[in-house]
């Protein structure tokens, strides 16, 4: 027996992720995470927990983090969404991405696709933070690796190159 | 699963009366969890997402109205929150953490109801009424009468929370909202909220509710009252600390046991009793 | 025109200030390798892997916590559509696995020992499908009685989880007997002697949780086919060579049938040695596709390795002028359901149970048993956490005991180099004074000393813990092959989990041989390499496997000049590197040839391809049975031993007892820094894991179910809780025999930070906790009733 035949139809949405519309068709609950990971290989946003408290799914919806692996991929389709993918341009590594190579936060990586997230949508919004602030801002994100020390140095050194 | 996003209230009630094993699916932040936990299995997901009248904060003739799908980051950010409605100020930006508060909405979290979430308690507190839509129409009932038991409100099937209501906050009065949770972030392993009004430094108005120490906010009409007429010195307040722990109900768990929560509550009222006599000072 | 120094000319002329030597690779904070990749999204970690046709594997776990299997009847998972394989015990050989003991099957086999233990797996063409159909899986228990405490569990009458025991294959040879896994016993001098002596005597009992790594990369494994049929392996490992042979032997394949590789892990902190990789395998055997299997976080945090829960006993004797005569030591750690690596993380613990202090007497006693949990397995820290959180507790309970200033008594018993631990074991490199006396005189400690309230009211205080760790383990090896553009081609089968050692060991290469780093070409870890490595673990590459890298390069610079001598014309002793890749002739500058020239020299006209290799395995200390005195113990390899201390500053609400660390201080010696925003990269780190399992880590169990297997019941740190202010403070003593002088440091950092925590509450508030974590209810109960904060149970 065909297993595909007990499925129910899933009718198609159009998902805008990194500026570029994709033709998906999630089941009703496939999370966003799913979607971008198994149907569209955009493998940089993680599963790390798949409850919403490690933060390695982390997206931008419209702009604000958000965990992808709490959103139903039919609640997006009228939200621009930016995955870790998404922040370079033209193959160039962005400034928050550059400044996080620089003081070498990258340890095992496994959170930092969601930790630049976070630190590109703080500096979009306050481009000057202090550290108080940068840590509110990553309070969400965990990292077993690196103590968020060189993360918070990184996003400093954004912000001021930015200028 | 079937998935439905209706542009208006009636379609969404009418979806809702259709299908009793229907939810409702708000910020997501708690229901997404549980499916992918396998706790829930609906029928069917109705989006509120599309229907603007849910959304936003404005101002009542007796004081604030919260949209049910405002998210919990607005709340935090919303000036009009002052006084003794502070404490919904309070509450909503000590939940989880900045993403959680992009999404999550005070009438999904209410309706999830858990005893040790921020909002329920400082909502009891703050004396809210929520405002109950279905097709058979409209009710408000007093928040405390809200929130039955663990996750287990006054909904009825078809039924649904389409906004909080604050009552204006008088000129004097001022609240706090205390939690204490092992990490930044967590459920409250107990939290303290305090809505009321000094007058030369002595308490004339109270209202007090405490989270995560029992199926529902615990509050007393007794306690408020002890703490009417006292100055942060009175010896009435201990006492008043006494009776409010023997109301509360809680339970060992992961993030206390029972009597650590009983020892909070008896330690923390007369703090949060006190830095709200100071706050009027200021 | 710059030239190599010998390493060893390094070590006798670099001291910590010196400046004479050329600008080096090492020492640098050169640009992480795979930096760029981990901030793209582009490095690909195993669940990142697709395949065309890939199925995806789901896990039955056992319900119970002990009971035998009397049936399982898998035909309904069978039928559903969608489903391609099913497998139990009954599919695969009778063969168990493990590290020390071979007392594992990959599915359970009659028997299930822990609740979550793996009794089937499905291959389905969804995940979807694969975990609607392990719901359909019927299995039928038989309940046992089940034992969850260790010290039960040793105890005649207690139920036996391993009744075949005595069969078991053992590479570590123990003593053992019902569900001890391990007895083991070490001492020099004699303790019994010398109570008489002291003019203090201390005793107490420190209790210290099982805690779960939480690598943000859950354990998984995707397992194919090659052309020949092979089976070829990506997991999330830190030992590609160990997972190659757990699956080759449960499997009962040869180990040349297997290929296992690592992409980018995700974090392993010692707990990745080995987890689904056999089990996926079979099911890619059965099917003949690939298949993929990564575990939920619930089921890592059910089914993988927690850190050994201990209860230590040490009693102390002291002079009244703070000499310490002897330590009697006694361990007791819960191994979980599985051996694992239990013996060797026991001896560890043992070993340096003492602390780092010249003392005559010491007994140490070290049992650790099976019970119905799930296993425990090595963690960073590998058993030294456990007993030098009793031992440096006690130590400052001692300090307070006798008057004295507890730096300044642990600067009295401190070792130095030349001295031996238990006897025997030679101390080549010890500054643990300077280490102490570098936090001691910290502009920024002094004040925190002095600051007794912070600026909210709460009471503040210091505590400081000496910090040991036995460093290196097993084997290495490297090989370095020089291409014919003059880039290298670097081999070790090292896993970078995130430590940075790719980036370290190309550094090494690249010193040794005068090139830049991007150079260097760092192969994947694959067992089909030519280089064998351990796995990741015990600072292994700062040492180890550098020194394997650095002779590999070495003999890569020998062919070098063996070849350009021809070409030149000269001897090879009139030879010198020249950075940028080049030979010349000494004192003729013009006289040079680049790299490549040498390699296709060797390649096309005369010699062959330049490839050096070398394979490494430390000196084994020579014990002396009359000073130390053994049962059971092994120390398996070459091991060095590190000095450090780390210090914190905490502030105290006292209403709720909640601990804030507000500064945590890391001086150790690491011989030499070879990366520094690397180096002060894993301070941090291990501060913050530290300061996670000292306040908030523990998992709970309730008759053998774990209550809290979630990130939102687990909790470990955020970014918010992480102290504004850790101080790494290195210093650089180079090893005189060590590529560059390293010694490795990282591993160790997080072992003093809960004793030191510990301490500076006690200094804080007055009250001792001698049980982990320590949370808010620990200590205010502490706090309420005026009395230390103890326990029964491990």
């Amino acid at each position: 027996m065909n297993w595909t035949n007990n499925m129910p139809a899933r009718h198609g949405i159009e998902l805008h992720i990194n500026g570029e519309t994709h033709a998906v068709f999630p089941k009703t609950e496939h999370t966003l995470l799913e979607v971008l990971r198994s149907q569209l290989f955009l493998t940089g946003t993680k599963r790390g927990c798949n409850q919403g408290v490690c933060g390695t799914c982390t997206v931008l919806r419209n702009g604000e983090p958000a965990r992808a692996c709490l959103t139903l991929a039919h609640e997006c389709d009228d939200e621009e969404i930016t995955t870790i993918e998404g922040l370079a341009t033209e193959g160039k590594a962005s400034l928050v991405q550059q400044a996080l190579v620089k003081v070498s936060a990258p340890q095992c990586g496994f959170c930092m696709p969601g930790m630049a997230l976070v630190a590109t949508a703080l500096l979009q919004k306050e481009p000057n933070p202090d550290q108080a602030e940068i840590r509110e801002a990553l309070s969400g994100n965990l990292c077993r690796c690196t103590g968020y020390v060189q993360i918070v140095e990184a996003i400093e050194l954004a912000a001021k190159e930015a200028v | 699963m079937q998935y439905f996003r209706p542009a208006t209230l009636e379609q969404a009630l009418a979806l809702l009366a259709d299908d009793p094993d229907a939810r409702c699916i708000a910020g997501g932040a708690t229901l997404v969890a549980m499916m992918n936990a396998d706790l829930v299995q609906p029928s069917a997901l109705v989006s509120l997402k599309g229907i603007s009248e849910l959304r936003g904060i404005r101002a009542t003739e007796d004081g604030v109205c919260i949209g049910a799908m405002t998210p919990h980051k607005v709340v935090a950010n919303e000036d009009r929150l002052t006084g003794r409605l502070e404490v919904v100020r309070m509450a909503a930006g000590s939940i989880g953490h900045p993403p959680i508060r992009s999404v999550g909405t005070i009438g999904g979290s209410i309706s999830h109801a858990d005893p040790a979430a921020d909002y329920p308690t400082a909502l009891v507190a703050a004396e809210a009424r929520i405002e109950i839509v279905s097709v058979h129409g409209r009710r408000v009932i007093p928040a405390h009468e809200f929130f039955i038991s663990y996750y287990t409100t006054a909904l009825e099937s078809g039924e649904l929370v389409v906004a909080v209501h604050l009552p204006t906050p008088s000129q004097d009065s001022v609240s706090v909202y205390r939690k204490v949770g092992r990490a930044d972030g967590d459920f409250a392993t107990a939290s303290l909220a305090f809505c009321g009004s000094f007058a030369n430094k002595q308490c004339i108005s109270a209202s007090v509710a405490v989270g995560g120490c029992g199926d529902t906010p615990v509050r007393s009409a007794e306690v408020n009252e002890m703490l009417v007429g006292s100055g942060p010195d009175s010896p009435r307040i201990a006492q008043a600390a006494e009776v409010l722990v023997e109301t509360c109900d809680p339970i060992d768990d992961v993030r206390g046991s029972a009597d650590y929560r009983r020892l909070l509550v008896r330690r923390l009222l007369p703090r949060i009793f006190a830095q709200a006599s100071q706050k009027v000072a200021q | 025109m710059t030239s190599i120094v010998p390493p060893s000319e390094h070590a006798r002329s670099a001291e910590p200030d010196c400046d004479q030597r050329p600008v080096s690779i090492i020492g640098q904070s050169v640009t992480k390798i795979d930096g760029p990749a981990k901030v793209s999204g582009a490095a690909a970690y195993t669940d990142d892997l697709h395949r065309p046709r890939m199925l995806h594997a789901a896990l039955l776990g056992s319900s119970y916590p002990h009971a035998r299997i009397l049936r399982c009847d898998t035909s309904a998972a069978r039928a559903l559509p969608g489903v391609r394989a099913v497998l139990t015990a009954e599919d695969i050989p009778a063969q168990n696995i493990g590290l020390s003991v071979l007392d594992e099957p990959i599915l359970a086999r009659g028997k299930t020992r822990y609740v979550g233990e793996p009794v089937a797996v499905v291959a389905a063409e969804t995940v979807a499908i694969a975990r609607a159909a392990v719901k359909l899986i019927e299995v039928e228990y038989e309940e046992l009685l089940a034992v969850f405490d260790a010290e039960e569990a040793m105890l005649p009458g207690a139920p036996i989880l391993h009744e075949d025991a005595e069969a078991y294959t053992r590479v570590i040879q123990s003593p053992f007997s019902g569900n001890t896994v391990a007895h083991i016993e070490l001492e020099t001098g004699n303790v019994d002697d010398v109570w008489a002596e002291c003019d203090e005597i201390i005793e107490g009992d420190y209790i210290v949780p099982s805690i779960h790594p939480q690598y943000m990369e859950t354990c998984g494994a995707l397992a194919e086919l090659d052309n020949s049929g092979k089976l070829i392996v990506w997991s999330s490992t830190q030992g590609v060579f160990s997972t190659q042979a757990a699956i080759a032997t449960a499997l009962q394949i040869p180990m040349s049938k297997v290929r296992c590789i690592a992409p980018a892990v995700g974090g392993g902190f010692g707990a990745k040695f080995g987890s689904v990789e056999p089990i996926t395998a079979a099911l890619c055997l059965a099917t003949r596709r690939p298949v993929k299997l990564v575990l939920s976080r619930d089921e890592d945090m059910t089914t993988m390795r927690t850190r050994h829960a201990a209860k230590i006993h040490i009693k102390t004797g002291a002079r009244a002028d703070g000499t310490i005569l002897c330590r009697d030591i006694n361990i007791v750690m819960n191994g979980g359901g599985y051996a694992d690596m239990s013996p060797i993380v026991l001896e560890c613990s043992m070993l340096l149970a003492h602390g780092p202090y010249r003392i005559p007497n010491v007994r140490t006693i070290g049992r650790v048993a099976y019970t119905n949990r799930m296993r425990a397995g090595p963690f960073r820290g590998f058993g030294s956490m456990q007993s030098t959180f009793a031992g440096e507790s006690q130590l400052d309970e001692l300090a307070s005991r006798l008057q004295i200033d507890p730096i300044e008594l642990r600067i009295r018993n401190a070792m130095r180099s030349g001295d031996y631990h238990m006897g025997s074991y030679h101390i080549e490199s010890c500054h643990l004074t300077d280490c102490l006396d570098k936090i001691r005189t910290d502009p920024a400690f002094v004040a925190a000393k002095a600051e007794r309230i912070g600026p909210t009211g709460r009471k503040r205080g210091v505590g400081i813990s000496s910090v040991t760790q036995q460093s290196g383990l097993f084997a290495s090896s490297a090989a370095v092959r020089l291409s014919e553009d003059g880039t290298l081609v670097l081999n070790t089968g090292y896993v970078d989990i995130g430590t940075g050692s790719d980036t370290s060991l190309a550094q090494v290469c690249a010193e040794t041989l005068g090139v830049d780093v991007d150079q260097v070409n760092v192969v994947m870890p694959d067992t089909d390499g030519l280089a064998y490595d351990f796995g990741t673990s015990a600072d292994r590459a700062s040492r180890g496997v550098s020194e394997s890298v650095y002779r590999a390069s070495l003999a890569v610079k020998e062919k070098l000049f063996q070849f350009a001598s021809k070409m030149l014309e000269c001897p090879p002793d009139c030879l010198e590197l020249r950075f940028g890749g080049k030979v010349g002739i000494e004192g003729k500058p013009a006289a040079e040839l680049p790299f490549s020239a040498i390699a296709q020299w060797g390649l096309y006209a005369h010699g062959g391809p330049i490839i050096g290799t070398h394979a490494y395995y430390m000196q084994e200390q020579l014990i002396d049975p009359e000073l130390t005195r053994s049962v059971g113990f092994r120390m398996g390899g070459g091991v060095w031993f590190g000095y450090g201390a780390t210090a914190t500053q905490v502030e105290i609400d006292e209403d709720t007892g909640k601990v804030e660390v507000i500064a945590a201080w890391h001086a150790y010696d690491v011989g030499r820094v070879i990366n520094p925003d690397g180096a002060r990269g894993q301070v941090y780190g291990g501060i913050a894991q530290g300061i996670s399992g000292a306040l908030y880590e523990e998992l709970i169990w309730d008759s053998g179910h774990l209550t809290n297997p979630t990130l939102m019941d687990y909790k470990i740190v955020g970014a918010s809780e992480v102290p504004l202010k850790i101080h790494p403070l290195f210093l650089e003593n180079p090893l005189p025999d060590s590529a560059y002088g390293a010694k490795g440091f990282a591993e160790p950092v997080i072992i003093g930070v809960a004793p030191a925590i510990a301490n500076a509450v006690a200094d804080a508030v007055g009250v001792r906790v001698r049980r982990l974590p320590i949370t808010g209810e620990r200590l205010l109960d502490a706090l309420l009733h005026k009395h230390d904060q103890g326990g029964t149970k491990a």
